[in-house]
């Protein structure tokens, strides 16, 4: 049995600019390394023989020099283990690139850096083919039909873009390339999602990234165990989550809850039911709906202050708890205002207009009971 | 609500004061600084606690009634409402929230949590602080009107009663709030506001997101050209390293060949060595022994040949005397033998050449002297033609004058007296003319005959004065008689023409004569033509003369012979050349004796023996000296020879021979040496022949080219860019150049994209809030205008015994009653009439608040509202007030006995502080 991991999609050197709290984004790019450095140690662990990284294992073409003695360093650590490296779109190989042969790369590091090329590795009975991204885009596929063997595992290990074919410029590979490989399995990177299908006789996954780099990218990310047995053409495969920490985006209802104390001993609750214990470590994008009470106080900045989780993102949708149509019946001020925005959102043409009418009644009947600017 | 009992427990001027109400209608009455407003002040704040906070110039009523006492400020409210009775209890700190409130129920003895921030009066009457003092209290009359036409409060009622006043909050703030709310998406705090912040932000994302699209297009290209850069610098490398491994190979080449040359000249050391000789001597000992042993052979040699040419016999002993005479003898012969060629060849020439052009010359002028003695006679002959001549020519004139004369007295007759005059003053004249002219001519002769030429033209000018003169003198007489008589002009005039034939005779006898003397002259003139081309050649012929006689002057003092002086003529001539001959003979004769004496021919072979005699001589001294010169020159080479260590050298063969061996083995050295040293420089290796060796060890298969494979190398190499590198790594600095990555700014944009819309919606929202609200609020305005108007208006008919029953309020706020069928502004009223109409409209606008069935009744508090009435409006108002107590409780003030007078009678209860 022969172990493979397949990871992708690192983007080392990624910059995390986007969070929401920025004193966070070192910490970040450190999770993102020590990510990586749980693949490779996991390789070891599970005893891999062959690690391949279908591209863009750096976020960009010019990584810092640092970061690339890192990378190759941590490679060295891990031989024997094959390290097969194709170069993607973000780190695509060029003369003078960090992927040259005089950057000192280990022995047991393999980069497909031009045209579709290979490695026979007979003692393992299997040849890893492969291509790199020479520019930042690929216009035409890479991929090139191998010949089979009996009794010899063909792996293919790529950077492209096998699910928008038509009109992508990131390698494009239709389904019927890859049925016509050749390969018992393709190693693709380039899409950050976990995906696994099958094209023909022709197994292909995407890894994903290991590390999630927004809220695009949720939920468990990690690498793809393969295990390739003796007289299977196709490895089984199995996910092995890694990610430091997890992007994640949900609905808490708020309803009936008066204060920032209750609402955020809400989100608490649900976070750790849905999450586990570890939930502060996740990076969280919380839409807060429900109907508050009038004289609710709860505020984005009073709530985030109680949630001490790695990110958080607060969407306020709530509105507030009452009888729209027994307060649109009073004489009153808010009562005929009430009744004038019931009329409007009556005959709102879409669901949009519908919903800035009934943003613009919970945000006029708040203003009846307390200043908006903090109210968001 | 219905206040029952006021407790002053510390507050201003009271302590412990107890104030029961009535639940009705009642006036308070007590004269001024009896504590009237204390009370009204003790109520509101009872009822609302936060009064802010003082302003310069103006305390809070919290600050102005600090108890006198000092003690904490305290009090109490018994009440009821909403069918409970309630004791409020408050002791006021220094702030509101330091104050402590307790509401007790006093029908079931509980206390009543307030909620927090909540105000009692607004507890109780859902009414906050501003919504009371709107409604509830009524302040003195005179406070409605700020004096410029413009009533606040009235609008700030007015617009209150676009609220139902169950809103804890003005519409103004609700409006304000949403604004805000909004305003602050634009902008907050002078900076961009969160909606302007996020949507620049997202500006530009995108303009990131083009950047570095085309940025990674742009990179595409640039990869390419990298590319194509790449393989030509690895071409370039390629050649530059075959040129290198071919320079190596030559370098190597020539390593070896200077360690071949080091080696040879090592040998040639070795060398000698052998001899006993060390290289550095080469240059300097070597030249040295060469130049001794040079000398001892030149010494030998010398020595050798003088050696032969010693021993030969001379024939003639000639003493040095003998030879000097004979010399002379020889030498005097030579010189007249030399003078006698110059004789012959130049002088006698010159001088026959010179002789012979003076003959010529003086036989020319011998003929010219006789012509000009021919031409002395003759020149008397062109005189008398000449006046001959000239006489015609008077003639002739004189003769056409008289014709003129006769022709013009024919025409007509002259009268005239000044020309008779005038003809006498040219007598005269012409007599004095006439003399003159003879005077001439005769002077004139004279000199002719001495001074040729010049004394015959004078004489003829002479003459031709006296003609001319007498001509005249004829005519002038002729001319004044011409006029008067006519015969004797015609007789002047024939003698003129006989004189003229006369005249013509004598011209023809002298024209043979002339003829001969024009023959003369012309002879004359060849002569001189003659004469003066002679003279040039006698010229040269003198020339000639003078210069072969100085030539032979300076020959003949340089001798010492006594020759006759030379002269040019024949003579003279003939003598010296005999003597010339006679001189050479004698001399010639002596030479001829002396060198029989001796036997020999001739001098020439006397002069030869003697000369031979004379270098034998010198040839013995030479012999002897040479001998010596051989000796020392030997005995120094050797002497070297011992020095530098050789003292086997005996002799100048054995120098000889060792000089040789080495002369031949220095060369080798020397060359060997120089091939050394030639490649050390020409390679700029410096490195020792060990070095060489080791180093020659390292570089065995390199490369070899040919020239023409070097050349077309390096012909190659010229064609690749100088640049390339500098491309190169330009290139290589643009796609190193600093960018997020696409996928990073998609993030933020979905992110910000998010953010934008979020916002967006929100201030769309709040958008439509504002206005909704404000339509609302329009609504209501028009709603309640009717009403209000309809109200005040009763109210003011009331008050004023229906005097005036209309009110209207304006959208400028000014209040305006109507009398007599106009609208007038309330301020140009009575103060009295203006006071009754916003009474009248506040009371309206009260109860129109306060009339939903839900609505607590309503505290009035009246501050003496009625002191500008008079009597019978004051009476109005308290009945209308009175009526008024049924559906609010009455707590009226004033400071006016009659008023409280009359409050009692129309059923208000009165109090006296």
């Amino acid at each position: 049995m022969t172990k493979i991991v397949q990871i992708s999609d690192v983007h080392l050197g990624f910059a995390y600019a986007g969070l929401a709290y920025p004193r966070r984004q070192k910490q970040r790019q450190q999770d993102l390394w020590q990510t990586f450095l749980d693949a490779l140690h996991y390789c070891q662990k599970i005893d891999a023989k062959l690690l391949l990284i279908p591209g863009d294992l750096f976020d960009t073409p010019n990584p810092d020099a640092a970061l690339v003695q890192d990378v190759q360093d941590a490679f060295r650590e891990i031989a024997p283990i094959k390290v097969m490296i194709a170069t993607g779109n973000h780190d695509f190989a060029y003369a003078g690139s960090c992927w040259d042969d005089s950057q000192k790369w280990p022995d047991n590091v393999f980069i497909f850096k031009s045209a579709w090329t290979q490695l026979d590795l007979p003692e393992l009975q299997l040849t890893v083919w492969g291509a790199g991204f020479t520019a930042p885009y690929a216009k035409t596929s890479l991929l090139q039909p191998v010949p089979s063997q009996p009794n010899h595992w063909q792996i293919g290990v790529l950077h492209g873009d096998a699910f928008t074919p038509d009109h992508s410029p990131y390698n494009p590979l239709t389904t019927a390339q890859i049925a016509a490989s050749g390969l018992n399995w393709l190693a693709l990177g380039h899409i950050h999602k976990r995906i696994q299908a099958q094209a023909g006789a022709t197994a292909y996954a995407y890894a994903g990234t290991p590390e999630g780099h927004g809220f695009d990218e949720q939920g468990a990310k990690g690498i793809l165990v393969l295990d390739f047995k003796p007289g299977q053409t196709q490895p089984t495969v199995t996910f092995q989550p890694l990610a430091q920490r997890q992007y994640l985006e949900l609905k808490i209802d708020l309803s009936g809850l008066d204060s920032n104390r209750a609402a955020a001993a809400r989100i608490k609750t649900t976070l750790a039911a849905n999450d586990g214990p570890d939930y502060l470590r996740n990076l969280y994008k919380i839409h807060l709906t429900g109907a508050l009470p009038p004289n609710a106080l709860i505020t984005e900045n009073g709530l985030a202050a109680q949630l001490p989780v790695f990110d958080l993102r607060l969407h306020n949708e709530t509105h507030l708890a009452i009888d729209y149509q027994q307060l649109a019946q009073l004489d009153t001020l808010t009562g005929n205002f009430t009744k004038k925005i019931l009329g409007k959102i009556e005959h709102a043409t879409d669901e949009t207009e519908r919903q800035h009418w009934q943003l613009a009644l919970d945000l006029g009947l708040r203003a009846f009971q307390e200043d908006l600017t903090d109210a968001h | 609500m219905r206040i029952e009992q006021l407790n002053l427990i510390d507050f201003g001027m009271f302590h412990q004061f107890e104030l029961k109400l009535d639940q009705s209608a009642q006036l308070i009455y007590g004269a001024n600084e009896q504590g009237k407003t204390t009370l009204l002040s003790f109520m509101l704040l009872m009822l609302y606690g936060d009064q802010g906070r003082d302003r310069k110039g103006q305390l809070t009523i919290r600050s102005k009634y600090q108890p006198w006492s000092g003690r904490e400020m305290a009090g109490s409210l018994i009440l009821s409402a909403r069918h409970q009775r309630y004791q409020i209890e408050k002791h006021f700190g220094k702030t509101f929230s330091k104050d402590t409130t307790e509401i007790i129920n006093l029908k079931t003895d509980e206390i009543v949590p307030l909620p927090p921030k909540v105000e009692v009066g607004e507890w109780l009457l859902d009414l906050n602080l501003a919504g009371f003092l709107k409604t509830g209290f009524i302040g003195q009359p005179g406070i409605f009107t700020n004096g410029q036409g413009q009533d606040d409060l009235t609008e700030k009622l007015v617009k209150n009663l676009t609220q139902s006043g169950d809103e804890a909050v003005s519409a103004n703030d609700v409006l304000a709030r949403l604004t805000s709310a909004s305003t602050d998406l634009r902008s907050k705090s002078g900076s961009k506001g969160q909606l302007v912040a996020a949507t620049e932000h997202l500006t530009q994302l995108k303009l990131e997101q083009q950047a570095t699209i085309e940025r990674q297009t742009a990179q595409t290209a640039q990869v390419e050209q990298l590319q194509t850069l790449s393989q030509q610098r690895q071409q370039r490398d390629q050649i530059q390293t075959k040129l290198q491994q071919d320079q190596q190979r030559q370098q190597t080449q020539q390593r070896q060949q200077l360690l071949q040359a080091i080696q040879a000249n090592e040998q040639q050391i070795q060398a000698l060595k052998a001899l006993n000789f060390q290289p550095e001597q080469v240059t300097t000992v070597l030249p040295k022994l060469q130049q001794l042993v040079q000398d001892a052979v030149n010494a030998q040699q010398a020595a050798a040949v003088l050696t032969q040419i010693n021993g030969q016999e001379l024939s003639l002993p000639i003493s040095d005397a003998d030879y000097a005479a004979t010399a002379k003898l020889q030498q005097q012969t030579t010189t007249i033998q030399q003078l006698q060629n110059f004789f012959q060849q130049t002088l006698t020439p010159a001088a026959d050449q010179a002789l012979t052009q003076q003959a010529t010359w003086r036989e020319l002028t011998q003929q010219q002297k006789q012509l000009t003695a021919q031409l002395a006679t003759a020149n008397e002959l062109k005189t008398q033609a000449t006046q001959l001549k000239i006489a015609q020519q008077q003639n002739l004139q004189q003769q056409q004058r008289y014709q003129d004369l006769i022709d013009l007295a024919q025409q007509r007759q002259p009268t005239n007296s000044r020309t008779v005059k005038q003809a006498k003053q040219q007598q005269q004249s012409q007599k004095f003319i006439t003399g003159a002219g003879l005077i001439v001519l005769i002077v004139g002769l004279l000199l002719g005959l001495t001074k040729f030429t010049f004394g015959y033209v004078l004489a003829g000018v002479g003459l031709l004065l006296a003609v001319s003169s007498l001509l005249r003198k004829s005519t002038t007489t002729s001319s004044t008689t011409t006029y008067s008589d006519l015969t004797e002009p015609k007789n002047a005039l024939q003698k003129l023409q006989a004189q003229a034939l006369e005249l013509q005779q004598k011209v023809a006898a002298l024209a043979p004569q002339l003829g001969q003397l024009t023959a003369t002259e012309q002879q004359l003139q060849q002569v001189v033509n003659q004469i003066q081309a002679a003279q040039p050649r006698l010229a040269t012929a003198w020339d000639r003369w003078n210069t072969s006689l100085e030539q032979w002057q300076t020959q003949l003092a340089t001798t010492k012979l006594t020759l006759p002086e030379l002269t040019l003529n024949t003579t003279a001539l003939t003598e010296l050349k005999q003597q010339l001959a006679l001189q050479l003979a004698n001399t010639q004769q002596q030479l001829i004796q002396q060198l029989h004496a001796k036997q020999v021919a001739d001098f020439t072979t006397y002069q030869v023996n003697y000369q031979l005699q004379q270098k034998d001589q010198v040839q013995q001294q030479q012999w002897h000296d040479l001998q010596a010169r051989q000796q020392t020159t030997q005995t120094a080479l050797l002497d070297y020879f011992h020095q530098i260590g050789h003292p086997e050298i005996t002799n100048l063969t054995q120098a000889q021979q060792e000089l040789t061996t080495l002369n031949r083995v220095g060369q080798l050295y020397q060359t060997t040496k120089a091939t050394v040293d030639s490649q050390r420089q020409v390679t700029g290796i410096k490195i020792s022949a060990a070095e060489l060796a080791t180093s020659l060890k390292v570089n065995p298969n390199a490369i070899r080219l040919t020239t023409d494979q070097r050349q077309q190398l390096q012909d190659q190499l010229a064609k690749f860019p100088s640049d390339l590198d500098d491309q190169w790594y330009q290139l290589q600095h643009q796609l190193q150049g600093v960018g997020r990555s696409l996928d990073e700014i998609k993030h933020d944009l979905q992110e910000v994209t998010e953010t934008v819309t979020h916002l967006q919606t929100r201030y769309q929202a709040l958008t439509l809030a504002q206005t909704t609200l404000q339509q609302v609020i329009d609504e209501r305005r028009k709603y309640f205008a009717p009403a209000l108007k309809e109200k005040a208006g009763q109210y003011l008919a009331t008050l004023t015994d229906r005097r005036y029953q209309e009110l209207l309020i304006p959208k400028s706020f000014s209040l305006e009653v109507r009398d007599q069928g106009r609208y007038h502004e309330a301020d140009y009223l009575s103060n009295g009439t203006a006071d009754q109409a916003y009474l009248a409209l506040r009371l309206a606008i009260t109860n129109l608040l306060t009339s939903k069935p839900e609505q607590s009744s309503l505290p009035l508090l009246l501050d003496d509202i009625l002191r500008e009435y008079d009597d019978t409006r004051a009476a109005n108002a308290l009945r209308f007030l009175h009526a008024q107590s049924q559906q609010h409780q009455l707590i009226m003030f004033t400071c006016h006995q009659h008023l409280a007078d009359l409050a009692a009678k129309n059923g208000f209860s009165v109090r006296k502080l």
